[in-house]
């Protein structure tokens, strides 16, 4: 079993059945066991963590309006990964799209009457200088995650951060093993290219 | 052997997935390649950093957003599916009910937005507090109001003024924006009654600052005197009624309590407006406050709101310099005690807004968040 199933897929199997005979408290115990995986998977291919909280909820929603048609060939949680996948990736495509209906970014320099003020911190208090080494390890490692394709990204997060099989990328993904490997690699490629320039490694 | 191909091998290596020749041939190229070493080497650095990666927790409103989103799918599914089977004598039920629905929906945005205008005008309308402020030799009675206002803890000069929490608290705390904004309009009730309906506008148009407190400075320059001038700036709650209060106990200079601009103090008063109504969607607010007055006569602020819990979700450290202009840190923190969010002011101005997300990170991308009071703030600048 990898990391990615977590729960006995048993019991996800029963409250499926529960659910589909009409229980919703059998689907509440479904989001509780499987939505800090399908979160963290979400947070690390948007980056975002509001939008990865918005994307669980509808992948949630749309995994109970499609429970009817869910067949039970492949694992509860396989499936919802798929949903969160897909989710993700529309998520992406409207990003990229419609960019232009952000009301405040904190990344911008913001414009003022006399003149531009950089929005770079002055100071940061000593709650977050505490953690920063760390936190900035993170931070710089999310960066380079986030620079990838998304098809890349992908194969990334699924592989090394929530840790499933090969095998399971390749249904998951309905992609050929080769294809799932060159990606992957490719991937921690650059990602270390990436950290290498970014954290100052030779 | 050559490097390329020893570098795809890398990844399958560190996973155990080469076969044993090619693991031999890897350890092999790798003892001599130094290059390749320190390729594995940091691969292996890379996968593990990336293993490592903080798992963050879901909020904990997570389950019950999707379970509510849930319900009210199946219960409009019920909606749709009896409107088929009702044919057309639910016609004139589900009418009705839309009709009714479509009332008191209005009825309930007026009322939300009533008290807005109808808080902040009313004591325009009887300019009947001014009186004991004006004349105000009594510390207690701003006080007490602001208990009622912010209903807080206040912590006035190192010496702890406290008051527990009470239930109103909770009920203020659902009404939109209630308590500052009455202090927000003192400075209106040195004015004659004519000056009442441009007020209203100004309020009505959205709060804007600049030039609401330039009325406001234009009225204030005219109507202040040595006497009235603490009455007259004080519109934030927190910070100006004790340095009204303050100067009478004896402790400081007249002058001090006069000095902050009345524009800037009255945004400092809408930002804590904001806060009150965030807080006011916890459970029960609760919040703590310290003000601090300096020889130099500067002030200090630090307002610290807790959730129900006694978590820490609010933390503001402001100071005001010598014009009345905002001066200190804001902070925000989640649910985990971990900070959410940072807005840093010097002199009036905003220097730095930082958002973080659960695992310490900046967040980069677009804020979900309005800020609309930091956008007046900035609008404001002199």
């Amino acid at each position: 079993m990898t990391a990615a199933q977590g729960y006995g897929s048993s019991e996800d199997e029963a409250l499926v059945s529960l659910c589909k005979k009409g229980d919703t408290d059998a689907f509440e115990e479904l989001v509780r066991r499987h939505q800090k995986k399908m979160l963290n998977t979400a947070y690390r291919m948007t980056a975002n963590y509001e939008d990865a909280c918005e994307i669980v909820q509808d992948a949630f929603v749309a995994a109970y309006k499609a429970l009817p048609r869910f067949e039970e060939r492949s694992r509860f949680s396989t499936w919802l990964y798929t949903i969160v996948l897909n989710q993700t990736r529309n998520h992406l495509k409207k990003g990229s799209t419609a960019g232009q209906r952000r009301e405040f970014s904190l990344d911008e320099p913001m414009t003022t009457e006399d003149g531009f003020i950089r929005p770079e911190p002055a100071s940061s208090g000593p709650s977050v200088l505490e953690t920063l080494e760390q936190r900035e390890v993170q931070a710089q490692v999310q960066k380079c995650i986030s620079g990838l394709d998304a098809d890349f990204r992908e194969v990334l997060v699924l592989r090394d951060i929530q840790g499933f099989a090969y095998d399971e990328i390749c249904s998951l993904l309905s992609l050929a093993d080769g294809t799932v490997k060159s990606r992957l690699f490719r991937a921690r490629e650059s990602v270390k290219n990436c950290l290498k320039k970014l954290l100052g490694r030779r | 052997m050559d490097c390329g191909k020893i570098r795809k091998d890398l990844h399958a290596y560190l996973e155990g997935l080469t076969t044993p020749d090619e693991k031999k041939a890897v350890e092999e190229h790798c003892a001599q390649c130094a290059g390749c070493r320190t390729a594995l080497e940091e691969l292996r650095l890379t996968v593990s950093q990336l293993n490592e990666l903080e798992e963050l927790e879901p909020p904990a409103w997570l389950t019950q957003k999707v379970m509510a989103r849930i319900r009210d799918e199946k219960t409009a599914q019920r909606g749709i599916l009896s409107r088929f089977f009702g044919g057309l004598r639910m016609g004139i039920p589900v009418t009705a009910a839309a009709t009714l629905l479509i009332a008191v929906t209005a009825v309930l945005i007026y009322r939300e937005m009533e008290p807005q205008v109808g808080k902040t005008l009313s004591p325009l309308a009887t300019e009947q507090p001014a009186a004991p402020l004006q004349q105000a030799p009594q510390p207690e009675a701003p006080h007490r109001k602001e208990q009622q206002q912010a209903s807080g803890r206040t912590d006035l000069l190192t010496e702890a003024r406290e008051a527990s929490p009470p239930m109103t608290t909770a009920a203020s705390a659902d009404k939109p924006m209630p308590a500052p904004q009455p202090p927000a309009e003192e400075p209106a009730r040195q004015r004659s009654s004519e000056t009442a309906p441009k007020k209203k506008e100004l309020l009505r148009e959205g709060y804007q600052d600049d030039r609401l407190s330039q009325a406001r400075e234009n009225k204030d320059a005219a109507s202040r005197g040595e006497l009235s001038a603490p009455a007259s700036a004080p519109p934030a709650p927190v910070l100006q009624k004790p340095a009204s209060a303050l100067p009478r106990a004896g402790a400081l200079k007249d002058d001090y309590a006069a000095r902050p601009a009345p524009g800037p103090a009255a945004a400092g008063a809408r930002p804590r407006a904001q806060e009150e109504k965030a807080v006011g969607k916890a459970a029960s607010p609760y919040e703590r406050r310290v003000i601090e007055r300096h020889a130099n006569g500067a002030e200090r602020i630090v307002i610290t709101y807790h959730s129900v819990s006694g978590r820490r979700i609010k933390f503001m450290e402001e100071g005001f310099d010598e014009l009345g202009r905002r001066h200190g840190r804001h902070a925000a923190y989640d649910e985990n005690e971990k900070q959410s969010a940072e807005v840093i002011y010097e002199h009036g101005r905003i220097v730095s807004v930082r958002e973080y997300q659960p695992d310490g990170t900046l967040k980069t991308g677009e804020s979900k968040q309005d800020w609309p009071w930091l956008k007046s703030d900035v609008k404001q600048l002199p």
